[in-house]
C-alpha cells in the first residue's frame, strides 16, 4: 500500500513511545512508520497509549527517531541524505552497537543497513590480528587451533 | 573514522550475526580466524550456503553426497580449484639470446645445410611464433640427376657456452632437388620428464628446406642450392606453430638444469 515515502500521509496523529528506561517520546506517525513495526501497528489501528519498547534505552530512542525524521523529511535531497547519514553513523562503537540492536528490533531496514556497513567497513581489509585490535578482543586460540584454523582459511589469508 | 579515541570493544554476537551477511566471503574468511566466537559466527551453514551456491553452483550438488562438509569449506575448495584453472604459465626462463641453432643437412656424400645460427640473429617471424626463417647460401654439387634424394636432416638447440643441448630433430627424408621445391619435415618432440611418456608432447620440429637454381645451359645437370630453411615447433593438435613463449618453455625442459 502507502510507501514510507508518501509524505502528504501525515494525519497529523502522533504515536507515543516508551524506552526500556521510561523515557517517552512522541513522534509523528509519518516519521514513526519508518519501522515496519509501527507501520503495521498504525495499520491495524493499534497505537493507543504508549507502546512499550523493552529493548530500546531512551538514548538510543532519541537518536533513532531523530534519525526516522531526517529521513521522512520530503525536501531533504538525497545528497544531504547521504551527508547526514555519515554523520550520523560516526559514533562510538558502543553507541554503534546499540543503534544496529535497536534498527533490528524495530525493523529499520535502512539503518540497520547503515549501522551493519559501517562494522563491516571496520573488518574488512584487516588481518585477523588488526581486527583483534579494533576490537579489542582476546585470541583465545591455542597454537594448534590457530594453526587450524588459519589452514582452513589459507585461501582469504594468503596473498 | 574517529573511532580510536573511545573505548574499544568486542560486538555483542547478534551484532556479528547481523553484520556477518554484510560481508564478502574474502573476509568472512580472515575474520573467522579472529578468535572462538568469531570462527562460529562467520562459518555458519546459514552465511555460506547462497554464497557457495552463488559463486559455484556446480559444487551445489556436492553437500547432498557429503552432509557433514560444511559449506565454507566447499567454498574454499571451490575457490582454490577455481584458481588453479586460471593460472597463466610463468614466463620462460629461456630467452632466444641464450640459444643457438645448429642445423645440418646432408646427402650421403655431401652437406647441403651446415649452420649455427644465435638466437638474437634469428628472424622472428610475425605473429610471435616460435618459427623461423633462415636465408642459406649454400652451392649443391651440380650433377645431381636424380630428382629425389635422400638427405638425413639434424636440428640441435645449444644453450650458449655449450652448457646444454636438445636435439630437435634427427631424422632422415627424402627430398626433390630441383630450383623452387620445398622440402618439408617433422619428428615427434619429446613429453617433458615432468609428465609420464603416456602424456604425449603433442608437437613436432618442423623442418622446411627450399632450394633454388638453374639448369646449367651445357646441360649436364642442375645447379641448385639450398636457399632457404625454415625451423619451428608446430602443434599437431591445432597444426599451428606454438607461441614464443610455450617454445621456450618447453626448451627449459631439456636445458635448464633443476626443477622448473
Amino acid at each position: 500500500m502507502s510507501s514510507s515515502s508518501s509524505p502528504m500521509q501525515s494525519t497529523g496523529r502522533k504515536l507515543k513511545l516508551k524506552s526500556k528506561d521510561d523515557e517517552t517520546f512522541e513522534v509523528e506517525e509519518a516519521v514513526a512508520v519508518k519501522s515496519q513495526i509501527f507501520k503495521y501497528m498504525v495499520e491495524d489501528g493499534v497505537s493507543n497509549g504508549p507502546i512499550p519498547l523493552p529493548n530500546v534505552n531512551g538514548k538510543t530512542l532519541a537518536r533513532v527517531l531523530q534519525w526516522c525524521q531526517k529521513h521522512a523529511d520530503p525536501t531533504i535531497t538525497e545528497d544531504e541524505l547521504n551527508k547526514y547519514d555519515a554523520g550520523f553513523i560516526d559514533v562510538d562503537q558502543a553507541v554503534l552497537y546499540d543503534l544496529l540492536m535497536a534498527a533490528n528490533y524495530l525493523n529499520i531496514e535502512e539503518l540497520l543497513k547503515l549501522a551493519c556497513m559501517r562494522v563491516a567497513d571496520m573488518i574488512k581489509g584487516k588481518s585477523p590480528d588488526e581486527i583483534r585490535r579494533t576490537f579489542n578482543i582476546k585470541n583465545d586460540f591455542t597454537p594448534e587451533e590457530e594453526e587450524e584454523v588459519r589452514k582452513e582459511n589459507a585461501w582469504a589469508l594468503g596473498p | 573514522m574517529s573511532l580510536t579515541s573511545s573505548a574499544t570493544i568486542s560486538p555483542p554476537w547478534a551484532v556479528l550475526a547481523l553484520v556477518a551477511h554484510h560481508l564478502d566471503p574474502r573476509t568472512l574468511a580472515i575474520a573467522s580466524c579472529v578468535c572462538k566466537s568469531w570462527t562460529i559466527s562467520m562459518s555458519s551453514d546459514l552465511l555460506w550456503k547462497p554464497l557457495c551456491n552463488n559463486h559455484f553452483p556446480s559444487l551445489s550438488d556436492i553437500h547432498f553426497t557429503d552432509f557433514t562438509v560444511p559449506y565454507h569449506r566447499l567454498y574454499a575448495i571451490g575457490h582454490t580449484a577455481a584458481r588453479r584453472r586460471l593460472q597463466t604459465p610463468r614466463k620462460p626462463l629461456l630467452s632466444l639470446d641464450s640459444l643457438i641453432f645448429a642445423i645440418n643437412i646432408r646427402t650421403r656424400t655431401s652437406h647441403i645445410v651446415s649452420l649455427e645460427k644465435p638466437g638474437e640473429e634469428l628472424q622472428v617471424v610475425p605473429g610471435g611464433v616460435f618459427k623461423f626463417d633462415i636465408d642459406v647460401n649454400y652451392e649443391s654439387p651440380a650433377s645431381m640427376f636424380d630428382d629425389l634424394g635422400d638427405v638425413k636432416i639434424t636440428w640441435n638447440v645449444i644453450l650458449r657456452g655449450w652448457r646444454g643441448i636438445f636435439t630437435m630433430m634427427d631424422c632422415e627424408g627424402k627430398v626433390s632437388f630441383s630450383p623452387g621445391a620445398e622440402g618439408w619435415f617433422s619428428e615427434e618432440l619429446p613429453s617433458p620428464g615432468c609428465c609420464s611418456s603416456e602424456v604425449a608432447s603433442g608437437m613436432v620440429a618442423d623442418v622446411k628446406l627450399g632450394f633454388c637454381g638453374r639448369r646449367s645451359e651445357s646441360g649436364g645437370g642442375r645447379k641448385v642450392r639450398a636457399e632457404k630453411v625454415s625451423v619451428g615447433i608446430l602443434s599437431i593438435v591445432n597444426w599451428r606453430y606454438v607461441n614464443m613463449d610455450d617454445g621456450l618453455r618447453y626448451l627449459q625442459h631439456f636445458l635448464v638444469p633443476s626443477d622448473v
